[in-house]
Formats: C-alpha cells, structure tokens, sequence
C-alpha cells in the first residue's frame, strides 16, 4: 500500500494527481462508503454524499495541510457530507431531526438493499434515536472497529469523552433490545 | 418380512454442512451482547467497481461546469429582461387599447342582447330625453316605406284613443 505522504504529495502535484485520486477512491471507497451508509442508511443517499466526498478531496486537496492524517480529514469530510445532507433532506421534507430518523428506519422495511431481520431492524431503530455523537461513535467502534485514538481524530472529541459516549450508546441499545426482545 | 429399508429418508439443505462452522462461530462470538454484529445492508451488484467511472464521469462534469453554469445564467437572465420588456411594452399597449374603446367599438348584436337580458326601467320620458325623437325618420325602424295615407288609415282603424297620439302637437 502506497504510503499516506507519498500519496499526498502525488495528489497535489498537477501530472500525478488523476492517477493519484483513483489510488485514494480504490483504498478508501468501502470503507467510507459503509461510514456514510450507517449514517443516511439508504444506498442512493450513500452513493450520493461518496461521490461528493471524493469530490471535495480532489477540490481541496491543496488545502490539506497534514495537520491531521489524510485518512482523518476525508472521514471528517464524509461525516460533515453526509450529516449535513440529512439536514437538508429535513428541511425540505419539513420535519425534524427525530422525524426524519424515524422515516429512514421505516423506510428499510421496503428497501430492496436491506435484508436484516426484526432484530436488525430493531437495531437501526436504537441507533437512530440516540444522539448524533453517540450514534457515530457506536457506528465507528462497534461496525467499523476503529480505534479511539482514530475516532478522536476525526470527530475531534478527546478519548475519554469518546469512552464515555460509546459506553452510553451501548447501554441505550442493549436495553432497548432487551425490552422489545420481550415484545418479539 | 420385508427387509428394512436402511435408505437415510430426510434431507439437508443444500451447503447445509459447509455453512454450519461458519454459523456455529459467528453465533458464538456474538454471545454475551443481545447487539448483533450484522446490520442487514446490502449494496447493487458490482457497485464499487463501477465507481471509479461514475467518478471521473462527475468530476469532468463539475469541472466543465465551472464556466457553463455562468454562461448558462447569464443567458438566462438576458431572456428574464426580454421577456420582462416584451410584457410590459404589451401590457402598455393594451391598457392604451382599453382606453380607447367607445361605443362605436360595441357590436350591434352585443347592444341588443343586452337590451334582451336586462330590463331597463326608464319610463318613456325617459327614453324620450335620450332618443333623439325628432330626428328620427320612420325608415330608422323599418325597411319598408308606409306612405302617410296608409299609416293614418291603419292607426285611425286599430287606435281606441286617436286624440292621445297628440299627432298634432309633433308636427
């Protein structure tokens, strides 16, 4: 694997830069595509806000200073993309947050790209009512298996706030399953 | 008797003994937590190599797109102004055009439908005031020509009253 810096590098200069962004979409693409599709749970939506993730890399690559690690900061763009594209599929439904939350779990019983059981569904249905950072951070320790010190990077949260906020989402979901298990 | 017959007469699903380690330890490592470990998304067929495509595809769009949106703008707001223009100049027109119909501008058959639909209420002293009565000629309201004599010998026969007809007073 091509290392990060050379990457970089090649993606800011002009002649190595088109081949240089397919190496970056062919290493990052699932990863981030599984990211994003965890966050707006639809796969038109997902490949939607991916393309526009890897379009904003290319546009601001210049910009990348590597203060962070390259793989932080698309993560980071792919967050604030595909968060503030739920914001904007709220407005112009003209619902809140929690509304809207609720239509993309509902959503899932017809979509022809989720084939999860009742207590999947059970589960997109804890996720979605948890708070944003909890629901990421449960999203990217308990799927994606990050590391803390990664998430940290990405979400700018210290490690221990993190601790604390995966902690939580887990007992929320565990006892939100627990109780509907009891209904099934 | 006849022989047992030793033939094993139930089946097993197809793989059914290949997929059971797979099953066995993914249902043992998810003991312990009631969260599962799948989340039951699935994505099209050949998605993700079909993505480097779409990509490039895009970003040549978004690219060309720099100078044609402006273009593409301006060019709209030049039809905006014509248009806009094109309106009021007809709108001008027009309201000029209203201000100028008179009664001249109203059809004949117009004029007696609505004498036909509304009733007017003026009395004949009314209407004598604004029908020019004595320039009025008896061909004004006929075709045919009456010769006097024909006129005073029908009136004299069909008239009650032939004093009130006040001939003598408009002559």
């Amino acid at each position: 694997m091509i290392a990060e810096e050379t990457l970089v590098n090649q993606l800011q200069q002009t002649e190595t830069q088109a081949s240089a962004f397919g190496v970056l979409v062919e290493t990052y693409k699932e990863r981030l595509y599984w990211h994003i599709r965890r966050i707006v749970l639809n796969h038109d939506d997902a490949d939607d806000v991916l393309q526009n993730t890897f379009i904003k890399v290319y546009k601001n690559i210049s910009n990348f200073k590597g203060d962070s690690k390259l793989y932080s900061w698309i993560y980071r763009i792919a967050t604030n993309e595909a968060l503030s594209f739920l914001k904007s599929k709220s407005r112009m439904m003209g619902v809140g947050d929690g509304e809207l939350q609720e239509r993309l779990v509902e959503n899932l019983k017809a979509d022809v790209y989720f084939e999860g059981d009742e207590i999947q569904l059970k589960l997109q249905q804890a996720i979605a009512i948890l708070p944003e950072k909890q629901k990421l951070v449960f999203n990217m320790k308990y799927f994606q298996e990050l590391k803390y010190e990664e998430i940290s990077e990405i979400l700018e949260t210290s490690v221990g706030g993190l601790k604390a906020s995966y902690h939580l989402a887990t007992k929320k979901i565990e006892a939100y399953l627990k109780e509907q298990k009891e209904y099934l | 008797m006849k022989p047992f017959d030793k033939k094993n007469p139930f089946k097993a699903p197809e793989g059914y003994f290949e997929e059971f380690d797979k099953k066995l330890f993914e249902k043992l490592s998810s003991e312990g937590s009631v969260i599962p470990k799948k989340e039951g998304f699935k994505l099209p067929d050949g998605y993700f190599d079909s993505l480097s495509d779409k990509l490039q595809h895009k970003l040549k769009e978004e690219q060309q797109g720099k100078v044609i949106p402006l273009k593409s703008y301006k060019k709209y707001y030049y039809a905006v102004a014509a248009v806009a223009a094109i309106l009021v100049v007809a709108l001008t027109l027009n309201l000029n055009k209203t201000n100028e119909i008179g009664f001249d501008d109203l059809a004949q058959s117009d004029i007696e439908y609505y004498f036909d639909q509304n009733e007017l209420d003026l009395t004949s002293y009314e209407l004598a005031e604004v029908v020019p009565v004595n320039e009025l000629e008896i061909t004004d309201m006929f075709d045919s020509n009456f010769s006097e004599e024909n006129v005073l010998e029908y009136l004299n026969e069909n008239t009650d009253y032939f004093d009130e007809l006040n001939l003598e007073d408009n002559e």
